[in-house]
């Protein structure tokens, strides 16, 4: 019999395997999350600690870049004149993609890992097992619950690093220039068009479904042991971190077939 | 503690024929006959890794084996749908090896948290009542707003121990609920494994190769080798056998 | 329990805050394209639009008043723009007012220019259509410009050439120093200088002229392509390399001293160019005058700077030619050395007869 996994190269066939799990997993997150019984306050409890618990650190990245990317532009932009274009310049990238994809990774790296731990150790010490044996679903009590928090906490976050980056780059701005708030809102919102906040929003939701899975996907699936926990948490952070660029190509890829870029 | 035994022997709590499961090409149970009387304290002894808990988990359905049945309370457990399965594991507690503690909620909220789960509405005086029970039968009354890392291990034990007996279950099991404490805690803890038993009324199935432990709490042994029941008896019958497999438990 | 309360509260002011961003950010994008303000819409037909999209800026006096809302393809050489435009702005668009399409910036987004028109005309009603001006082909119009400049560049250095040689000829200055010869030229010029002002004369006639041809159509462009006036400038070429060559009365004048007993009959030659020459420089000024300040659609839309400085210093430089040729004509009249220089020619004569 023709058995496939035997030409396969062996990286290659655990790309696939993962690949196929993590596909089957995403699978059964659906079917338990139609299924009745809502973990309602676990989830609430969830978007606590996913959204208001990365609050600070996304706020404070947001604003870093806001301000560091006009900072740094202002140079080129004035070596061509155009110094009064720094607002829409920063706006349109920040809004764009700068802003959406500096908070999916800093949420890849702080709840992607913190799930992958939490789910980990969790299935380590049998806390997995009890729950099952106490009558509770732990996919939907653990997985779906924390898979719904991150894809409802990272489009706020991400809106949230949206407005603070742009009022760290007003500051900026304000460093070596001199510009009202309004007039800087005005300027910086005079390229930015519904079609650009759309997609940038809509990706958000992909971001944090995709750390959400992949988390809970490394989690339930630690091998046993402290190390075990330890690579599951590691593994959640690298693969969250690619599957956030990889949506972001894709997103890209589908607003330009969709003619939504301009 | 002086140990009276009520074993109803016309009443069997749990019943396994031929359960046979192999993880890949490793056979870890091969055609495992088990029977557990009602208020019996029954000790499966085996070397690590001869499947005992791999047993435990068929039994609750965390494990589904490849062949055998397996009877709880005279149902099949094999052949229920999920809510019965659920109303059936009400019936079991699961004392777990790593205690499996949830390290995110409090003692309390550890404790109630089966009884929540299981859909059945208790009053608030109801819940505090069992809760308090509980705590004062494992012997750590004032615990209830600490956190399991405040716990050590002895204490983790104990209270992983009333949340089992928070509903009341007909069968516990105990997976290897002595390991990793040191000896006054393990003979702790198997003294309250007996006064557990007697004071519920209850029937337990115990997977330790603590021989302390097993002479305090068994009723019967069964010995688990190479994934077969391979001798059965109590405690003073093995403990007299030439069989050199057996003695070797028994130095 | 009171510790999941704020927890709770804490989530809601997330998803609250959040929220408002979200309304926010769209409320300043529907903002800027007037999506909440009173509006009116009018409308106005373009053959092309140059990839004007909709959102794109309405400008009127180079404030923003509206947004781009439709673009309809009403038939395969007519698109309908449709404008919505804000109410505060209704009552300065009048029906006379004519729309344009324009860039924002060198490299920006194309946008509509709404350019109110002289005389009066009614305000603008909600679905009016405004005349709309295609734009003009300015490539075209650059390069006839181009063309009649190479030209008018060959012409200015056989000028220059001319003048250079008579500057330099003996034979000239010779001449000049014949006296007998001077009452004859005094006349010769004085006719000449009768001729001039016919000349100028004819010239303000052709200014009228050139100014009816280039009312009478309306376009310079046409103007521009005019054979008549490329064929003349061809001509003046023609005559200036003649004369290089030593071929032509002025030619032989420069460089045969043997043409001596022709000197009347040359200078007359001289006085007709110089007169061609005062017709194209009047000619050359009144167009370049009427590209630097007439009203035609060509003045504002060549902007070039550069290109109307070049054009204005040859027209210079071509005045400044025939200035100097004027000079030297008048130096002749003036003097009566010419007279020595007939006086050596018989005595080479006598010279050659001895021998």
């Amino acid at each position: 019999m023709f058995k496939i996994e035997l030409i396969l190269p062996r990286v290659l066939k655990s790309f696939l395997d993962e690949t196929g799990a993590i596909a089957i997993f995403t699978g059964r997150f659906f079917r338990e999350l139609f299924r009745p019984r809502f973990e309602f306050n676990e989830m609430l409890r969830q978007c606590y600690f996913i959204g208001v618990k990365s609050l600070p650190l996304v706020l404070a990245t947001a604003f870093i870049m806001g301000m560091v990317l006009t900072i740094q532009s202002r140079p080129t932009l004035v070596s061509f004149g155009a110094e009064s274009r720094l607002p829409q310049m920063v706006a349109v990238s920040l809004i764009r993609e700068i802003a959406p994809v500096i908070t999916a990774l800093i949420c890849a790296g702080k709840i992607g890992s913190g799930i992958g731990a939490e789910l980990g150790s969790m299935k380590v010490t049998e806390q997995i097992d009890a729950m099952e044996v106490s009558g509770t679903n732990p996919y939907k009590y653990l997985v779906v619950t924390r898979v719904v928090a991150t894809t409802l906490m990272i489009p706020l976050l991400a809106l949230m690093s949206d407005a603070v980056g742009v009022w760290a780059s007003y500051l900026g701005a304000n460093i070596k220039g001199d510009m009202s708030w309004s007039l800087y809102i005005t300027r910086a919102f005079e390229y930015v068009f519904f079609a650009d906040i759309y997609p940038a929003v809509f990706k958000t939701f992909l971001f944090g479904f995709a750390i959400g899975i992949v988390g809970c996907y490394k989690g339930m699936n630690s091998q046993k042991g402290t190390e075990g926990v330890g690579q599951s948490a590691n593994s959640a952070v690298v693969v969250a971190s690619l599957m956030v660029f990889i949506i972001d190509l894709l997103v890209v890829q589908i607003t330009d077939v969709f003619g939504m870029i301009n | 503690m002086e140990k009276i035994s009520s074993i109803d022997y016309d009443k069997k709590v749990l019943e396994i024929k031929h359960l046979t499961k192999s993880f890949g090409s490793l056979d870890v149970l091969c055609d495992m006959n088990v029977d557990l009387y009602k208020g019996e304290n029954l000790i499966v002894l085996g070397k690590s890794g001869s499947g005992k808990s791999v047993l435990l988990k068929c039994i609750v359905g965390l494990v589904v084996p490849d062949k055998g049945s397996i009877s709880v309370l005279g149902h099949d457990v094999l052949s229920l749908t999920t809510d019965e399965r659920d109303k059936i594991r009400m019936k079991i507690g699961f004392l777990f090896q790593s205690n499996a503690l949830y390290d995110s909620m409090t003692v309390r909220d550890n404790l109630e948290f089966p009884l929540r789960r299981h859909g059945i509405k208790y009053s608030k005086k109801e819940v505090d009542d069992l809760v308090k029970d509980a705590l004062e039968s494992v012997g750590l009354p004032d615990t209830g707003k600490k956190m399991p890392s405040e716990l050590s291990g002895g204490m983790k034990k104990r209270i992983a121990l009333a949340r089992t007996l928070m509903l009341r279950p007909e069968v516990i099991l105990y997976d290897e609920p002595t390991t990793g404490l040191d000896p006054i805690t393990s003979r702790e803890i198997s003294n309250l494994i007996v006064s557990v038993q007697q004071k519920y009324k209850s029937s337990s199935v115990i997977i330790t190769h603590d021989m302390k432990c097993v002479e305090i709490v068994a009723d019967r042994i069964i010995m688990l080798i190479d994934g077969k029941a391979y001798k059965e008896g109590n405690y003073e019958e093995l403990s007299k056998s030439d069989d050199p497999q057996i003695k070797s438990f028994f130095i | 329990m009171k510790e999941k309360l704020t927890q709770n509260i804490k989530v809601g002011f997330l998803v609250l805050v959040g929220t408002a961003i979200f309304v926010i950010t769209l409320y300043l994008i529907g903002k800027k394209d007037n999506l909440f303000t009173a509006g009116f819409r009018i409308s106005a037909t373009f053959k092309d639009v140059k990839g004007l999209m909709i959102g794109n800026n309405v400008r009127f006096s180079g404030i923003n008043i509206g947004t781009v809302k439709e673009l309809i393809i009403v038939n395969d050489s007519t698109v309908k723009v449709v404008m919505n435009l804000q109410e505060t702005s209704r009552k300065f668009i009048r029906k006379s007012t004519v729309a344009k399409i324009g860039t924002d910036g060198l490299i920006g987004n194309k946008i509509i220019i709404l350019n109110s028109m002289p005389g009066e005309s009614a305000v603008v009603k909600n679905g009016d259509e405004i005349d709309s001006e295609s734009p003009f082909d300015s490539d075209a119009s650059l390069r006839n410009l181009e063309d009649i400049s190479g030209e008018i560049s060959i012409i200015a250095k056989n000028l220059k050439e001319i003048s250079d040689k008579v500057n330099q000829s003996d034979v000239v200055w010779d001449l000049l120093a014949d006296s007998t010869m001077s009452s004859e030229l005094r006349s010769t010029f004085l006719y000449l200088n009768q001729i001039g002002a016919n000349g100028a004369e004819l010239t303000g006639d052709l200014r009228i002229i050139a100014k009816n041809a280039r009312s009478g159509t309306g376009n310079l462009a046409v103007l521009l392509n005019d054979s008549t006036l490329a064929s003349f400038s061809k001509d003046l070429r023609n005559i200036m390399t003649d004369i290089k060559a030593g071929k032509g009365p002025l030619g032989t004048l420069i460089s045969d001293e043997d043409a001596a007993e022709n000197i009347q009959k040359t200078l007359a030659n001289v006085k007709m160019l110089s007169d061609s020459l005062a017709y194209v420089s009047t000619q050359l000024t009144s167009f370049s005058k009427s590209i630097s300040s007439g009203a035609g659609s060509i003045n504002s839309t060549v902007s070039d700077s550069t290109f109307i400085n070049n054009l204005n210093n040859t027209m210079l430089h071509i005045s400044n030619s025939s200035l100097k040729l004027e000079e030297n004509l008048e130096g002749l009249k003036h003097s009566f050395l010419l007279k020595r220089y007939f006086k050596k020619l018989e005595k080479k004569k006598l010279k050659e007869i001895n021998k």
